[in-house]
Formats: C-alpha cells, sequence, structure tokens
C-alpha cells in the first residue's frame, strides 16, 4: 500500500548562510521526536566535519520526520537539505525540485540577503509554496516588524504570514510544523504510472558503496526492481531502497510517488549517478523529468606533490576524491619547475578550497597549488576552437579570437553602498544591467562580469566595500570575446609556467606589477641577485630583484653546540630541498600563489 | 652506563651552570639563585673528573654560566682538585670563563695560583644603556675594573663582545672597538647578537616586543667590527674570534678542527672518538645521578660519516684556515660531489678556492651559514 499522499509534505529550507537552517533542521527532528535528545547530535544534517566548521552545508541529504497534526493525523514531512552556496546552484535547484514547499528563513536581525534572494527565486522557479519564518527573535537586535516589512517589499510575501520564530530557544517551532503541513501542496502523483524518479544527491560511503537520495515522482521503487538512470544511461538492480530517519532505514515495500528516500544498487562510479538524471525501471519506462544539466567544472588549477608526498599518492587521493564528489574532475598535467600533477577542475573557490583541504586532511599530502583560472574557449590561427583550461594552453602563435566565460551577478546591498559597489563592478569589467529596490534601504544590482574577475575574490572585496553588508550570487551566462592576453611569469629570465596568467590587457600592467612584487616578497634571498619579470610575449611589462642575501651567521659555536648547529644546517638544507627548482632559483610552494593574491592589490 | 670509548683526548671542558643572573639573551646551560648547591656540584663535578683519564690535557677550559661565581671556598677545592687528578702538558692552556660582575683580585688569584693562565671576561658591550638592554648584572666601570684585574692576574685576557644589539650605531661599534684597543686585549670574542630559542629575547621577539637588526643593518656592523678588529692587529681566526697571531683559544680551535675532548659538568659535551655524549643538564639531576654512581648521560649520539662530513664542513669553513680538505677526503666526501658548487661559490666571490685551500673569503663569511649548506651533503 503506497503512503497516501495526502499525509505527505516535502519541504525544504532555504536561507542566507548563518540565518539558522542547521539550528531550526536540528529542532525539527528533535521536536518531532525523529531523534531524541540524547541522539541529537548538533547538527545532524551537516556530517563532514569540514561542513561543521566552516557551517556550510555541502552535500544535500533529507530526512523523514513523522508528525502528529493538530488534525489528529500523522504526516510524513520530508526535510531536504540544500546546499548554501553559489558554488552549488544547480545542486540547490534539483532539491528544491524535489519539494513542494520551502521554509524561507530571515535572520530577524541580518534581513533579506542575497542568498536569501537568490533561493526564494529559485524556489519560486520551482512554484514551490513559500513559508516565510523570521528567526532569531530572541536576540535583542531582532527587527521582525521591519524585516517583516521588508519580506513583504522585496520578496512579495505577506509580512503578516511571517512565522516568528527563534530556533536556538525552541519559540515558534510547532507553528512552523503546523505551516507546514497547511501551506505547503500535498505532492501530486501517481504511484501506478511508470517509475519516475529525481535524483538530488548521491554520495559515496566507504561500507555502503553508493548511496543515491531520491524523490519519486510518479511510479514506485522497491528492493529488486531493475532501474535504469535515463540520462547516463545505465541500469542496476536496486539492493536496498528506504527512509531516512536520518538513520537510512530499508523498507521492503519500497517507496511511491510523493516520497523521498535513498537506493543502494551495485553501482561503482559517483560519476554515473548525475544529480539531476531521472531514475525509472528498465522495463517500464517513464520519461526525463526537466532540468538537468551537466555539471561543467568553472574554476582550473594545478595540484602538485610536495615535500615527502609522492606523484602516485597524489594520483591515488584524486581518484579517491572524485569517488566521493563527481563533480570534482582531474587530468594530468607538467608543471615544469613543479614536476608532475594534476589539472583539477572545480565548481568554484570554495569548491576548490573544500577539495584541497580533504586532500591534504584526509590524505596527508603536502601539496602545492598554483593559482586557480576559468576556462577559455580559443579560435586558433587554423579557425579551429578549442577549450584550454590552463595557460599553459595558449598556442605559442597567439590565437584569433578568446572568449571567456560571463556571469550574470546579483549583488544585495543597502542603498547607501551603491556607489562604492558601482565603482567596484567597473573596475571588475561588470556591464551594468539593472539596478532593484528592495524596500527603500536595499537594493539589488545586477551585472554581467566576467567570470574570472568574480570567482576568485569579489566576494571578500564586496564585503569590504559594504561594511560587510553586501551579499551576493552569480550563475554562468555564456561565453564573450575578450581582449585577453597571456603573461608569462620570469624567474631570473626562466619563463614559469605554474606562474603564468591570462588577464584583460588593460590590467596585464598591473596585475604583472603586483606579481613579482609579491613573488619578490615570497623568494628567499639567494646567495646572488634574482631577477623577476613579467613579461606578454617578448615584451617586459614588469620587473623586481630579489636582493642578494647579506647576513646569514650562526655566530657561537663551540663544543657544546655542535651537534644542535648542524642539526640548524640541515634543517636549513632540507627547506630548501623542499623548495622547487626554477632554473637556479629555489622558490618556496607559496610563491606559486602569488598570482592569486596579485589579485588584492 | 656508557662506555667511553678509547681515545687519548687532549682537550677537557668543564661545567660550572650557575650564574648571579640569568641574561634574556642567553641560552647557555646556566640558572641563577642555586647558592646552595655549589658544594655539591662541585663534589660531584669533581666525582666525575676523577673518573677521566689522567691526560697529559694541552688544554682545559672551564666555562659556564660563571666559573668565578663560586665562594673563593669552593673555588679553590674545584681547582686542587681537578689539579690533583689531571696532568698538563708542558705548554698547556688553561681558560676559565669569569663574569665583571662576579669577579675580584681573590678570586683571580685563585685560578692563577692554581694554573689557570687564560681568562675569558664576559664584557658584552661597552654603554651602560646596552648592557642594561642584555640585562647584565654589571656596569662599564666593573667590567674595566675586572679587565685590570684579570690582566694583573693572568698573562693571557679576552673578552666576549656581543655587537648587532637593537639600535646600535656605527659610533657605538666604533667604541666598543676602541675599547678593545685600549685595554690592549691580545683576543676579543665579538658575536652578533643571536634570537636564540628557548630565551626571554625569543620570547619577546615573538611577541613583536623586540625588534632586531635587518639583514643590511648587520651586515654592515659585522664589516665595520671586522674591519676594526683587523686594524687593531687581530686576526679573524674564527667567525666570531680574533686574536694577535699566536694568542688564538687553543681549546675553542680544537672543536673547530674536530679533535676528541673529554668533559664534565651538567650539560657538558664531550666527542671521543666519534661518540658524544652530553651530560644531564639539570645541576640537581646531575648531581644525583654522579652521586648514584652513574655517568650521568643524557644523550648519546655515535655520529654518521654523513654527520662527520657536515660538520667537517660546518666547522671548517669557521675557520680562517678553512675546511681542512685532507680530512674531507679521509671522511669520505669526495671532491666530484661539491666541486663544481666550490667553483660557482668561488666565481661568486663567496669563498677561496684553489684546489688544496678552500675557505670563506669576507663576502661568503657574512652569509656563511648559506655557503656551507650549499656545499654540505644532503
Ligand atoms: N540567538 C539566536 N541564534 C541562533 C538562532 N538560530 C541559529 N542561531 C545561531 O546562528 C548561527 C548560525 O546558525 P546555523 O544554524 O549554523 O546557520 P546556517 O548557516 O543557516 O545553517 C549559530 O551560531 C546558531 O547558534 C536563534 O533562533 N537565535
Ligand atoms: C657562557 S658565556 C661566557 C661568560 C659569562 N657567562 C658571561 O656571560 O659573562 C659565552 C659568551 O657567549 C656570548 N653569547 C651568549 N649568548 C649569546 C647570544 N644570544 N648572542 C650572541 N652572543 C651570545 C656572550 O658573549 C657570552 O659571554
Ligand atoms: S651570558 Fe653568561 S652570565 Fe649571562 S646567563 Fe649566560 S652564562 Fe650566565
Amino acid at each position: 500500500m503506497p503512503y497516501p499522499l495526502e499525509k505527505i509534505r516535502n519541504f525544504c529550507i532555504i536561507a542566507h548562510i548563518d540565518h539558522g537552517k542547521s539550528t531550526l533542521a536540528d529542532r525539527l527532528l528533535q521536536a518531532t521526536g525523529t531523534v531524541t535528545d540524547r541522539e541529537m547530535q548538533d547538527q545532524l544534517l551537516d556530517d563532514m566535519d569540514l561542513e561543521r566548521e566552516r557551517g556550510i552545508t555541502i552535500k544535500a541529504r533529507a530526512v523523514s520526520l513523522r508528525y502528529k497534526h493538530s488534525d489528529g493525523e500523522i504526516y510524513q514531512l520530508n526535510l531536504i537539505d540544500t546546499p548554501g552556496h553559489v558554488d552549488f546552484t544547480y545542486e540547490v535547484q534539483r532539491s528544491l525540485q524535489a519539494c513542494e514547499g520551502a521554509l524561507l528563513l530571515v535572520d530577524a536581525a541580518q534581513g533579506v540577503e542575497a542568498q536569501t534572494m537568490a533561493n526564494f527565486l529559485l524556489a519560486i522557479d520551482q512554484n514551490l509554496e513559500i513559508v516565510p519564518v523570521l528567526n532569531k527573535i530572541d536576540l535583542p537586535a531582532a527587527m521582525p516588524d521591519k524585516v517583516a516589512a521588508e519580506v513583504e517589499e522585496s520578496l512579495g510575501l505577506s509580512g503578516e504570514s511571517c512565522i516568528r520564530a527563534s530556533a536556538k530557544m525552541g519559540i515558534g517551532i510547532s507553528d512552523i510544523l503546523g505551516a507546514i503541513v497547511d501551506s505547503v501542496p500535498a505532492p501530486k502523483g501517481n504511484a501506478d504510472e511508470p517509475l519516475q524518479a529525481l535524483i538530488f544527491d548521491a554520495v559515496y560511503d566507504d561500507y555502503r558503496g553508493i548511496i543515491v537520495y531520491f524523490r519519486v515522482i510518479n511510479g514506485a521503487i522497491k528492493r529488486g526492481d531493475s532501474i535504469r538512470l535515463l540520462r547516463s544511461q545505465r541500469s542496476y538492480e536496486v539492493t536496498e531502497v528506504g527512509r531516512l530517519t536520518p538513520k537510512m532505514n530499508a523498507e521492503k515495500a519500497g517507496l511511491a510517488a510523493g516520497e523521498v528516500g535513498y537506493f543502494i544498487a551495485a553501482i561503482k562510479n559517483l560519476s554515473d549517478v548525475k544529480v539531476g538524471d531521472t531514475i525509472t525501471l528498465d522495463k517500464n519506462r517513464g520519461t526525463p523529468l526537466p532540468g538537468f544539466r551537466e555539471l561543467k567544472p568553472m574554476v582550473f588549477a594545478g595540484l602538485y606533490p610536495s615535500g615527502e608526498t609522492t606523484f602516485d599518492e597524489l594520483r591515488e587521493a584524486v581518484e579517491k576524491l572524485q569517488i566521493n564528489d563527481a563533480s570534482f574532475t582531474f587530468e594530468p598535467e607538467s608543471g615544469g619547475a613543479l614536476g608532475h600533477g594534476f589539472r583539477c577542475g572545480y565548481l568554484g573557490m570554495l569548491h576548490l578550497e573544500i577539495c584541497q583541504e580533504r586532500l591534504e586532511r584526509e590524505f596527508d599530502l603536502d601539496l602545492v597549488t598554483t593559482a586557480p583560472n576559468v576556462p577559455y574557449q580559443i579560435t586558433t590561427r587554423g579557425g579551429e576552437d578549442v577549450m584550454i583550461t590552463t595557460p599553459a594552453e595558449v598556442p605559442p602563435e597567439g590565437f584569433d579570437q578568446i572568449r571567456e566565460p560571463v556571469v550574470e551577478l546579483n549583488v544585495m546591498i543597502p542603498s547607501a553602498f551603491v556607489g562604492p559597489v558601482m565603482q567596484l563592478a567597473t573596475e571588475r569589467r561588470g556591464e551594468f544591467k539593472h539596478q532593484d529596490y528592495l524596500g527603500p534601504e536595499r537594493c539589488v544590482l545586477t551585472y554581467h562580469m566576467p567570470m574570472a574577475e568574480v570567482v576568485y575574490d569579489l566576494f571578500d572585496k564586496l564585503k569590504s566595500a559594504t561594511s560587510g553588508y553586501g551579499t551576493m550570487d552569480y550563475d554562468l551566462n555564456g561565453f564573450r570575446e575578450s581582449d585577453l592576453v597571456k603573461v608569462d611569469i620570469l624567474v631570473h629570465h626562466n619563463p614559469c609556467e605554474a606562474l603564468a596568467f591570462i588577464c584583460h590587457r588593460s590590467v596585464a600592467e598591473r596585475r604583472g606589477r603586483a606579481i613579482v612584487k609579491n613573488l619578490r616578497e615570497e623568494i628567499p634571498r639567494h646567495l646572488f641577485e634574482v631577477a623577476l619579470q613579467a613579461a606578454i610575449g617578448a615584451k617586459v611589462i614588469a620587473r623586481e630583484s630579489v636582493k642578494a642575501m647579506r647576513k646569514d651567521v650562526t655566530a657561537k659555536c663551540y663544543g657544546g653546540d655542535v651537534s644542535r648547529k648542524r642539526k640548524l644546517l640541515e634543517k636549513q638544507k632540507k627547506g630548501k630541498k623542499r623548495m622547487k627548482m626554477i632554473g637556479s632559483v629555489e622558490v618556496p610552494q607559496a610563491a606559486f600563489m602569488a598570482v592569486l593574491k596579485a589579485n588584492d592589490e | 652506563m656508557t662506555i667511553p670509548p678509547a681515545s687519548n683526548a687532549r682537550h677537557l671542558y668543564l661545567h660550572i651552570p650557575y650564574c648571579a643572573a640569568k641574561c634574556p639573551y642567553c641560552d647557555f646551560n646556566s640558572i641563577a639563585g642555586r647558592e646552595d648547591e655549589f658544594e655539591s656540584y662541585v663534589d660531584a663535578l669533581l666525582e666525575e673528573v676523577g673518573r677521566l683519564p689522567v691526560g697529559p690535557y694541552e688544554t682545559v677550559f672551564i666555562g659556564g654560566g660563571t666559573p668565578t661565581i663560586l665562594g673563593p671556598q669552593a673555588l679553590e677545592r674545584l681547582l686542587a682538585g681537578i689539579r690533583d687528578h689531571i696532568h698538563l702538558a708542558a705548554n698547556y692552556e688553561w681558560t676559565c670563563e669569569a663574569n665583571p660582575g662576579s669577579s675580584d683580585a681573590e678570586r683571580f688569584a685563585l685560578l692563577a695560583e692554581h694554573g689557570v693562565n687564560r681568562i675569558s671576561l664576559g664584557v658584552q658591550a661597552v654603554q651602560d644603556h646596552h648592557l642594561r638592554f642584555l640585562g647584565r648584572v654589571h656596569d662599564l666601570d666593573q667590567a674595566r675594573g675586572a679587565l685590570a684585574l684579570a690582566k694583573q692576574a693572568v698573562p693571557r685576557v679576552s673578552a666576549d663582545l656581543i655587537i648587532g644589539l637593537p639600535g646600535q650605531t656605527r659610533s657605538e661599534l666604533a667604541a666598543t672597538i676602541a675599547f678593545i684597543g685600549e685595554h690592549e686585549l691580545e683576543h676579543a670574542s665579538v658575536y652578533h647578537l643571536a634570537i636564540e630559542a628557548g630565551t626571554e629575547f625569543h620570547a619577546r621577539y615573538q611577541r613583536g616586543e623586540l625588534q632586531v637588526l635587518d639583514q643590511d643593518t648587520s651586515r654592515d656592523l659585522l664589516e665595520q667590527a671586522w674591519s676594526g678588529l683587523a686594524a687593531l692587529g687581530l686576526e679573524q681566526y674564527e667567525t666570531s674570534n680574533f686574536a694577535r697571531p699566536g694568542a688564538e683559544c687553543r681549546h675553542n680551535l680544537a672543536y673547530w678542527r674536530q679533535r676528541d675532548y673529554q668533559a664534565a659538568g651538567c650539560g657538558a659535551v664531550s666527542t671521543l672518538a666519534g661518540q658524544r655524549m652530553t651530560r644531564e643538564k639539570h645541576p640537581g639531576r646531575y648531581i644525583a645521578a654522579i652521586q648514584a654512581g652513574g655517568d650521568a648521560a643524557w644523550q648519546v649520539e655515535a655520529l654518521t660519516q654523513v654527520e662527520l662530513i657536515e660538520e667537517c664542513w660546518m666547522l671548517g669553513l669557521r675557520l680562517a684556515d678553512g675546511v681542512d680538505l685532507a680530512a674531507l677526503q679521509a671522511l669520505g666526501d669526495a671532491s666530484e660531489r661539491w666541486h663544481e658548487t666550490a667553483v660557482v661559490l668561488a666565481r661568486q666571490g663567496l669563498i677561496q678556492y684553489d684546489g688544496s685551500r678552500l675557505a670563506l673569503s669576507p663576502e661568503g663569511r657574512a652569509v656563511q651559514d648559506a655557503v656551507t649548506v650549499a656545499l654540505m651533503p644532503g
């Protein structure tokens, strides 16, 4: 017997970071007795250490709550967690697609922020019923009336309908649960139609293998079914289907239309399980669900072993990482001074940082990362179109045209900061599109901006230009032609591919100067003066030098000091060996990030 | 117990760990405020000396800490006890370190009487504000007085000085050099201030409360000191040691030439036939270990061939004479390994290398560690 649709509600919580999404999720689990207080671990839905530290939900999960409503009936409330960062917009969309409603959580002290807005718009796109909740009303700084007005004005939701809550203090939780049942529509769908289920997430577990999270739209799925993933065109036999309570709870009868859960099958590669793909039965096939997109990495960086770490260890680690994270890509590359490594692709900078931390922490590797770049499209002299992911691939003979990715950027700021933000956007080659007011004091500026100007550090810059109040969100808008050049960096007259970069001609000189200046700080003094240059082709656009070392003497060394002083010199020698040689110059690992830091100047 | 390897070491180091006050820059094994321990320490030290081969020793060095902090009786007991057990070679050198804050005619006379023929006095600076910065227990007048007393008592006197002090001016350094000249010292140890791990200066430095000189200023001061000392006829026979020809400290030369040396006392290090032993550093623990009949060994290292080679480079490059290439060859570091590096360094003007002699140039002296690291194996 399929679970009656009218007793199911599928919802998610959308919020700007730190507005209390995880805290509220915990409360809902507690209030419904889904987990007992004793079992309650903080932030149960974020179960990777790294996520906990960063307070970001990276991987969407789901949990089924059993809730007894005031009408006396028991409802199955499926809470689907959504990632909260611009790097993961597509994954957010797919999570939303699995729901009929969303709790829109707004910090009553902070008000509507860029991610509130961005997620709200995504939710509207999916026709979700929105239940606005003002959180943190316990805070002395909370201004629920003002924020309710803002919600009304900027999002067009009724201010009066905002539930006032404090996830921390447990205020308003029963109102929220009630509103989920009363306001969020029950799922539609038909258990008798051919299976159509949406994959909204998949993870690799060391013990269970690949676990796929899905929402059944139509039809039903149970253990033993032979299923097919329509986009990746692969078939599997389901070995387990169940609900998440939040532990995996196998369900013999399987799941039917409207329900949310997980399945396990003997799936070998996480890359075969694509978020947004449609699950159907091998025999009785349904049609693909809308919205699927192939995720493409938009930030690339070289990753090289360093210190004691070997290339083979790095290869093993990136292979394992990909098992956990299908959006991470890698390809072998050779980086001159850096030896052999990989060109890795990431969804964005946050994704890059997370992957790097995992590699360093989980695999205990010593790594050098080169400055990240976006992909470029090049029309070669021969008229051929190619995609390049590293400056090293710029043809030495030049090209007919080069195109760079451009994003649509929404910046949400208090109106008082429009001036400085417009200036920042202009510096970053932003093309102004429009300005919308979210009430008298806040507005959204929309720009088209080269992705390269956005991904690395625009967020930090925006924060400092707006005293911390600005927030932003972006999405890829296509590739545009641009006057881009490749800048080479020469260390003591040897070009270093790992330091080369592509940028707009107008900023090449400034960036080049900033980089050689940073390099000057990073490269230790040598016994000779080290020349540093930035050049476009044969033309030197900036130069600096690292002065020769002037003093390096151990003053005292007597009978009792010999071993210790020897060890210090051995350490000094080891330190030198850890550096990368560019010609006769020893370059520390940190220097390879000099390109990135140069964006700050 | 470690069985000491057979060696007829000709050099002996004895350590007295006590000082009147701990200087904030000092990482020597020294402590202040343990006057109550002096007697039992002298007992333990003499016990250990009594177990050493009798010599003859060409050099003896009593260092610290501040050996002259011992009261006259304890000092006399120590010196007599040493003389009772060991033999001195005909032309021996016996140095004792002293701090101007605990120097007097009586103690110096005792030293001389028992055969000490060289005093090394910790003058450190010749401006009272620098002496205060260095946390010294004495002022310049006391240092002058102590120098005069030392010269009356023994034939050879050396002074320790620290340069490269934060804020030190060229004229202050000139005064420091002039001081050495005025006192007609035949020997001086002139160190650039080092911020040593574990010292109070190091802690202050890490907290950002102590500014150190930049490389360029340090280099200028070093060059000024070196040329000033040369003008006084004091040759830089080692990185931080300057002497009239013939007045070099033979004891310290033994270290730099990788000779074997015996030692006794807490924290003291002996190196015998490639075995290096460091004794218990803490005086109380040392005393207890010796009293219990043990050797107080805290760490015993069997130097590997590579380590011996590294030390040959490190120590040899400190000397004006340079690295003992024959010794290096004998240790197994064939010139094929380093010849090319040496040629490049010579071309850069950092070393003098003519196939038979390899020594730092004055330019190279200032960047000695980097040059050593370049030449060292590993
Ligand atoms: N005062 C107060 N703090 C809250 C409330 N809800 C969450 N917080 C705090 O806000 C911070 C961010 O909450 P979290 O749930 O991690 O936010 P998320 O990033 O949206 O998941 C944490 O320090 C929470 O303790 C609330 O109702 N009142
Ligand atoms: C054991 S002390 C000798 C004498 C005695 N303890 C005294 O200070 O008067 C050896 C010498 O090393 C030098 N020295 C000690 N610590 C130093 C440091 N951190 N930097 C430079 N020289 C230092 C001082 O000149 C000191 O006199
Ligand atoms: S410098 Fe000399 S007096 Fe000062 S603490 Fe060190 S050993 Fe003692």
